[in-house]
């Protein structure tokens, strides 16, 4: 008996060791970090708020935050109406459609160095062999060519682009697993109503997606702000209009050893997302539309 | 008037409307194949050759990209690498996860629901935040730079939806086989090894594969935490060599094949477990 009431508390020693050591510990260690003047090395003197201001008064900082917001803007847009038209498509009564699935989701289990080199060599300037830039070409739209990851105006999109393809079979798959919850009564009612395909999308398909909608924005905006180091810098490696916050923060602890700073960048972005995340299931909640 | 049912007059329209969708949808799978493709056909073709023909396919098969790529860009050195640190994090994961997964799904305890708020809490945070913290933490220990210290945090990255995962398989094993065992005089652990693992084999072949997938592709957290050249795993020794000024094409791309060639595999024979790995973290 005695053994049994122990148990599970042995059982939830390695885990919540992992948890502590590499998650808990370092959270609220970096914050006490991020009040303090710190080089990677030595702790300095205590600061207080001083770093936060510090890099909320920084121009690169607020620059980098504003890539950010609009390669958000993109991404989650694009990655939700590409990831919901993927799933329409391949839940329509086509001939291979169950085979589309599985290939359409063959992006996301793709390496980002592979993917980084097709576009760099597919979005190049037609002298390096760009084949975007050639289509264009092709068709007539000269004008437009441009060196697509190394131009200030394009980057940014360009970037943003490459995201969305290399998420959308993710987001299509959340959006299959809502479609088959919904009850075919429903589109059997919007077929006697006389609903064409396009309104019983928008009128039954769409409402009924509310809860997985919400994830797979939510899962979007997380992606956008904090995992997209790798895809940034494998194309640009923050140049031409790219620097994001999490690049910026890389380049501020091991460029400029100011550890102190990037650490309070990395609270600014948590914070950021949180405040984001909050109001968006509140409007999500109140709206009616949420479990 | 002639009866002209309706289906008759719709149907050049429906045809139609078949032809578009399956063109969209050949469209669609064609363009997230092409990469893969492309790597594929590049992999083989000299280097003269993919200057003059980088898009078609190859005309003559340069199987000597790939030696080549073991020799001049060490990524023999980078497979062993990926493989030592992939193993050592699914390792350190599939422990701390299954034992708290099992305790959260089998037992009663004060402090239950703390534990699953906690867990819940930390997946709101995922490692790339914490950079700074965690270097400083991992220098502290003497883990930076090692792969013990880079395959602890993948392993706590994945860990709260490994949890989930696999408490979700354990809670659908029914409990009188457990009993049975209980009664027979075996701990926890052996309950664990011989009666319930066998039943949740496919959570855990879940959590393996996504788990295993994501630890291979990793590239941010290996380039922090991994400052040595010689302890590179393949994306990040493939990172240096793509962002060289001149680049040798033909070898990368044969690099990048040996990277994915393995996914590939992996993928196609486990394709469900890919799916719901996936996929249950993010629906529940």
């Amino acid at each position: 008996m005695h053994r049994q009431v122990n148990a599970p508390y042995a059982l939830l020693i390695p885990g919540m060791t992992l948890l502590s050591v590499f998650l808990i510990v370092p959270s609220t260690y970096g914050f006490w970090l991020s009040l303090h003047e710190f080089d990677g090395l030595t702790v300095g003197a205590w600061n207080g708020l001083a770093q936060y201001q510090a890099v909320l008064n920084d121009p690169e900082f607020l620059g980098a935050l504003w890539h950010t917001v609009l390669f958000a803007m993109i991404v989650v847009v694009g990655k939700n109406v590409v990831g919901l038209a993927l799933a329409v498509l391949v839940s329509a009564p086509l001939k291979g459609a169950r085979v589309a699935r599985t290939l359409l989701f063959l992006p996301v289990t793709m390496n980002i160095i592979v993917i980084g080199a097709f576009w760099t060599f597919f979005l190049s300037a037609r002298r390096f062999g760009g084949l975007f830039n050639e289509m264009l070409n092709a068709v007539g739209l000269s004008a437009i060519e441009s060196s697509w990851l190394s131009s200030d105006t394009t980057a940014l999109a360009s970037v943003a682009a490459v995201e969305i393809w290399r998420w959308a079979g993710l987001h299509m798959l959340l959006f299959l697993a809502g479609m088959q919850a919904i009850e075919p009564q429903l589109y059997d009612a919007g077929r006697m109503d006389g609903a064409n395909g396009w309104q019983r999308f928008w009128n039954i398909t769409l409402p009924q997606l509310g809860p997985v909608l919400s994830v797979s924005i939510l899962l979007a905006l997380m992606g956008a702000f904090v995992r997209s180091f790798d895809v940034v810098w494998v194309l640009t490696r923050g140049g031409f209009g790219t620097d994001v916050v999490v690049t910026h923060m890389y380049n501020e602890a091991f460029q400029f050893s100011r550890f102190g700073r990037a650490a309070a960048m990395g609270y600014i972005l948590f914070a950021i997302i949180a405040a984001i995340s909050f109001t968006f299931l509140f409007f999500n909640r109140r709206s009616g539309r949420n479990v | 008037m002639s009866r002209k049912s309706p289906s008759m007059v719709l149907q050049p329209q429906a045809f139609l409307k078949m032809s578009l969708g399956h063109l969209v949808l050949a469209f669609a799978v064609v363009q997230a194949m092409w990469p893969v493709a492309w790597i594929l056909f590049g992999s083989l073709k000299s280097r003269q050759e993919f200057y003059t023909n980088p898009w078609g396919m190859p005309r003559s098969w340069q199987f000597s990209n790939y030696s080549d790529a073991f020799a001049i860009a060490r990524v023999g050195d980078y497979l062993l690498n990926s493989l030592i640190v992939v193993a050592l994090g699914l390792a350190i994961l599939l422990v701390a996860a299954s034992t708290t997964a099992y305790a959260l799904a089998r037992f009663s305890f004060p402090g239950r629901h703390a534990v699953s708020i906690v867990i819940l809490a930390t997946m709101m945070v995922p490692p790339d935040i914490l950079t700074i913290p965690l270097f400083v933490v991992l220098r502290s220990l003497g883990l930076l730079g090692g792969f013990f210290g880079l395959a602890c945090i993948y392993a706590a990255g994945g860990f709260g939806m490994s949890v989930f995962l696999l408490r979700s398989y354990f809670l659908a094993v029914p409990v009188e086989l457990e009993e049975a065992a209980v009664l027979e005089g075996a701990s926890p652990l052996k309950i664990l090894l011989y009666a319930i693992l066998p039943l949740t084999l496919p959570g855990f072949l879940a959590v393996t594969i996504i788990q295993a997938m994501g630890m291979w592709n990793d590239l941010y957290l290996a380039f922090v935490f991994l400052r040595d050249p010689a302890s590179a795993t393949v994306p990040l020794g493939l990172l240096n060599f793509f962002h060289r000024e001149a680049i040798d094409w033909p070898r990368l791309l044969a690099a990048l094949s040996i990277l994915t060639l393995p996914v590939l595999v992996f993928y196609s024979l486990f394709q469900r477990r890919f799916v719901e790995g996936i996929t249950s973290g993010a629906v529940k």
